[in-house]
């Protein structure tokens, strides 16, 4: 018996080995299934959405719309470029996510300027991280920020009011801000982190660099089950409205979308409301200063344009396109006085007190029909061993090294992260070959199929990660803490912290509730978390539980596993709880700490900057980075970022193959997102782009207030489906040399 | 038969074209003339908001299915009852908006069959010259059965409305609503959407198309076993907003250079003539 288990765990790690060296292959998104839509958002006797296109067209409208910004800025502002931020003036942070003193203040650059507010970013100023050796991350550091490139947003100020007509601007007390001004002028403020693309963002789990965007949605904030006053208001009959809670799984876009419209660095004045947003907004016609090319693919109906004649706004209202969209029973209450109010105003309507779970939905359904799938990769014939034939042997090459380099174990599945845990695990429920190998072969496919939104990876150093989620090592850990950061009531954003509590603790309350952490199965961990069985003494793995520490079998079973049934197990809960308390423990310790949300890589060419510090300018500087094993070495570093010899020189190997790495990253370019065809096609957009004058100096005198700088504009055209006739540019075009 | 024009009828016909044209270029030019004038004096703006509506509940007819013809043990209350509160009016300062609304009459009657009962809603405002106004107004109509016997009625009755909302001006909407259906007061008024129905005509100066003008007669039938009892409700509410620019006045000289150029013109044309 004994030998029969010692075959079964050394067969085990042989195929993580094996697993290790292949994991899953990248696979075209073409006809991927989209993360479940939650019961009752479109179906049902009474679902929340009565009409799918008058709620896209709402979202699209919302998002493009320069009057749902305090000042000017909409959604769009931030994602106007491949849904991305190709700004290159006054997109820099002084590193407000660092608690350390230098994350207040501005840094100079790595061109020699002084950076900060109002700064044109160059060439030059890239990477943020230098070695002197770029493929030796033990070389000295040459250059270092904690500063990081991101989006500027709004000036911001204190809010008072809104107009509900003409003027766009919020009435807000404005003053220059306290860290981003030029002299004594105030400049808009700027983001800490640097803004993904919005598209194909409906596949990721949670969104926001560390995961906050909740994947439940509550109708009220981002903050899905952990917010425990979140609600929405829905009618009884015409005299009676109840407020009841929401949760809408699968539904962290919606979540996303509530945070930008307040937050006083990217979109609003502080004290800003989505009732306030609501009252502002209702009557007014959509997109009312903006042209909307009557060839759009969801507005060109509403638009008044045509032909040689491009018209701002559509022809409707926010409030009628509410009506038309959504159930009545979120909005036809007449009756007002439950819904609360400001002091010498009208009490809020019922529309209005529901405006964030408007806004949070449609929003989500516009951003779910940005799904670009039609990239040459996806378009590709490919041989028996899943690389592409027809794509050149350098994209061919770069397939094969994207596997070899281990890119694939967090850059898995069609969307290329392992944050799509929803469509990954239809995916391999269809077909568990569907990425190569079957998932008891493959640790990824296995923690995929089985949903488990925990890891607990050797090559983490035994610790438990979030799925989907990594520590790279791209700034110090303890600049950003990323996944490992909590929300504003005070709880982890990460499961893993709540699937150890839940381990050790019986009255634990799961904060995420709908998350499925009490479902995570044990046996899937990519490295032995607790077992039956034994190792032989030239294998090394030691931090594992133990029959004779005490383990109990893991109620979840293991069925779809890639661990054997010997290691589906967990510990009992007191010896969870004594080692949870052990701060040395080496069983149950944790990786979230500066981990962040894995991106896809779609369209990565036109997308730039990389990384969540916007800290990289170019994929050949990426592509560097992770070939010297990342800027900073830490112990949450997941392990397969390390020195590799196969690209970490500048033998012709080595320089062939990175080369081989970008054309695979760039046949990853979908050329309707290149073009801005259907359905990235767009309205107008006039976008802050640095103001009047340069880092040393700018000119006051913005309409808003005096103080503040004049802004400088990007003006971005209306197109219609049939996209624009020049490409756009990628980043790196953008920047001065 | 076929019609055909000589080019005697087609210069005939060209002629009249132009003459039209011209009296209507004439009517033109005088209007411009007079509302460059009023350009002139233009001193301020003004956005208005009216709502009229009309709201009757009628009892048809009623049967004791039980005791035909025992009507003794059915009580039917039909009322209209102000809101609470019936009505909020925010906005600037007095002078420059105003606000008026029909007053709501507030008796119980016991109805029967044949006996219907009436509701005008009326309500106005305006803003001038950089003011605003907003208000709410609201009034609740009732229909109230109470089956104080183990028999069985059945009870038709309808509804009849009309509802109506206009705005002018820089920047008004309006929307009045009516809300009708049935409750059994006896189990709950936790169910949603119990028959409820919600129409609502509005306005808004931002879109022109806005629905205006919806009326109907919808007639119902209701069974109302032992003991139980049963409200009707149709209630009706306003919801309206103003606000007004505070516009400079055209500047004098270029209203007054129109003025003058289309006098001259017509004066021209007429010598011509």
């Amino acid at each position: 018996m004994r030998l029969k288990i010692l075959v079964a765990v050394c067969s085990t790690l042989l195929l993580q080995q094996l697993a290790y060296a292949h994991g899953p292959k990248p696979t075209s998104l073409k006809n991927a299934p989209l993360p479940e839509l939650p019961a009752g958002l479109i179906d049902g006797t009474s679902p929340i959405i009565v009409n799918q296109q008058k709620a896209i067209i709402l979202g699209k409208a919302l998002f493009w719309d320069i009057a749902v910004g305090s000042d000017g800025i909409a959604c769009a502002s931030c994602h106007f470029h491949a849904g991305a931020d190709s700004r290159i003036t006054n997109q820099l942070n002084p590193g407000h996510k660092n608690p350390a003193a230098s994350g207040e203040t501005f840094e100079a650059t790595a061109s020699g300027s002084t950076g900060g507010p109002n700064y044109t970013l160059t060439h030059n100023d890239f990477p943020f991280h230098q070695k002197d050796d770029p493929f030796n991350n033990a070389s000295p550091v040459i250059w270092n920020t904690d500063d990081t490139a991101a989006s500027s947003g709004t000036f911001s100020g204190d809010y008072n009011s809104a107009p509900r007509t003409g003027d766009i601007n919020d009435e807000c007390t404005r003053d220059p801000d306290a860290v981003f001004h030029v002299n004594s002028v105030g400049t808009r403020r700027v983001e800490p982190r640097n803004t993904p693309t919005v598209i194909n963002a409906v596949f990721n789990h949670r969104n926001f660099w560390d995961g906050r965007a909740n994947n439940t949605f509550n109708g009220s904030s981002i903050w899905g089950d952990r917010d425990t006053q979140a609600k929405i208001w829905v009618k009884v009959n015409s005299r009676k409205v109840k407020h009841q809670k929401l949760a809408l799984i699968n539904s962290s876009l919606a979540s996303q979308a509530l945070a930008p419209p307040l937050s006083d660095a990217e979109m609003g004045c502080r004290q800003r409301t989505f009732e306030e947003l609501g009252r502002k907004l209702l009557y007014r016609r959509p997109l009312d200063q903006q042209k909307v090319h009557h060839q759009d693919s969801v507005l060109g109906g509403l638009s008044n344009s045509s032909e040689g004649n491009s018209q701002p706004g559509i022809n409707t209202t926010y409030q009628t396109l509410i009506k038309q969209a959504f159930n009545k029973k979120y909005w036809s209450y007449r009756r007002i006085g439950p819904f609360g109010g400001k002091d010498g105003e009208l009490p809020y309507s019922q529309m209005e007190a529901n405006f964030a779970m408007f806004f949070g939905l449609a929003l989500q359904m516009y951003e779910s029909t940005l799904i670009s799938d039609d990239a040459p990769f996806d378009n590709a014939i490919f041989d028996d061993k899943t690389l592409p034939t027809n794509l050149g042997e350098s994209v061919r090459r770069g397939a094969l090294a994207f596997e070899e380099l281990h890119c694939n174990a967090c850059h898995s599945g069609p969307v290329l992260t392992s944050n799509a845990i929803s469509t990954n695990a239809q995916i391999l429920e269809a077909n568990s070959q569907a990425f190569g190998l079957n998932v008891d072969q493959s640790g990824v496919d296995g923690v995929a199929i089985n949903r488990n939104i925990v890891n607990y990876d050797l090559s983490t150093g035994s610790r438990f990660f979030d799925t989907g989620f990594a520590n790279t090592g791209v700034q110090a850990a303890n600049t950003d803490a990323g996944v490992a950061g909590t929300d504003d009531f005070g709880n982890p954003l990460s499961f893993s912290a709540q699937y150890a509590e839940y381990l050790a603790n019986p009255s634990y309350q799961i904060i995420d509730s709908l998350a499925g952490i009490e479902k995570i199965k044990s046996c899937n961990f990519q490295s032995l978390f607790a077992s039956n069985g034994f190792l032989p003494p030239s294998l090394t793995i030691t931090n594992y539980f133990r029959p004779e520490d005490g383990i109990i079998p893991d109620p979840n079973g293991n069925s779809n596993c890639y661990n054997s049934s010997s290691a589906s197990f967990i510990p009992n809960q007191t010896v969870a709880a004594i080692e949870l308390a052990n701060p040395d423990s080496k069983k149950m310790s944790f990786a979230t700490q500066a981990a962040f949300k894995v991106p896809s890589l779609r369209n990565i060419e036109l997308t730039g900057p990389y990384m969540h510090n916007g800290s990289m300018a170019t994929l050949e500087e990426v592509i560097e980075f992770y070939a010297r094993g990342g800027n900073f070495n830490n112990e949450f570093e997941h392990n397969f970022i390390a020195q590799n010899g196969a690209i970490a020189s500048n033998t012709a190997s080595a320089i062939q193959k990175r080369a081989d790495l970008v054309a695979f990253l760039k046949s990853l370019t979908d050329e309707r997102v290149r073009y801005e065809r259907a359905p990235f096609d767009h309205p107008q957009l006039t976008i802050p782009h640095g103001h009047l004058g340069n880092q040393t100096e700018v000119t006051n005198g913005n309409p808003l207030d005096s103080s503040l700088a004049i802004d400088n504009t990007l003006v971005l055209d209306a197109v219609g489906a049939n996209g624009r006739e020049t490409p756009i540019a990628t980043f790196e075009q953008l920047l001065t040399p | 038969m076929m019609l055909s024009t000589t080019n005697q009828d087609q210069k005939a016909l060209t002629s009249l074209k132009v003459k039209n044209f011209m009296n209507k270029l004439h009517k033109f030019l005088f209007l411009t003339a007079i509302s460059s004038l009023y350009g002139i004096q233009t001193a301020q703006a003004t956005s208005t908001f009216q709502s009229q509506s009309s709201v009757s509940i009628s009892i048809d007819n009623i049967t004791n299915n039980t005791n035909t013809g025992d009507y003794s043990s059915l009580d039917i209350y039909g009322l209209f009852e102000p809101s609470y509160p019936i009505k909020i009016i925010t906005g600037d300062a007095d002078s420059n908006k105003s606000y008026t609304s029909s007053e709501i009459d507030s008796d119980i009657a016991a109805v029967s069959a044949g006996d219907s009962f009436n509701q005008i809603f009326n309500s106005s405002g305006n803003a001038n010259n950089g003011g605003n106004v907003e208000a709410f107004y609201e009034a609740l109509g009732s229909l109230e059965f109470i089956n104080n016997s183990s028999d069985s009625f059945t009870i038709e009755y309808s509804l009849n409305y009309i509802l109506n909302a206009q705005v002018t001006g820089d920047h008004a909407t309006n929307t009045i609503a009516i809300g009708y259906g049935n409750i059994l007061t006896d189990i709950n008024w936790d169910e949603w959407e119990r028959g409820d129905v919600y129409l609502d005509a509005s306005a808004s100066t931002e879109i022109p198309f806005l629905n205006d003008g919806i009326s109907a007669t919808p007639s119902f039938s209701l069974t109302l076993g032992a003991f139980e009892s049963n409200l009707f409700y149709a209630d009706v509410s306003i919801t309206s907003y103003a606000e007004a620019l505070a516009v400079a006045p055209v500047p004098a000289p270029a209203a007054g250079w129109l003025m003058l150029s289309s006098l001259v013109f017509l004066r021209n044309y007429r010598k011509a003539g």
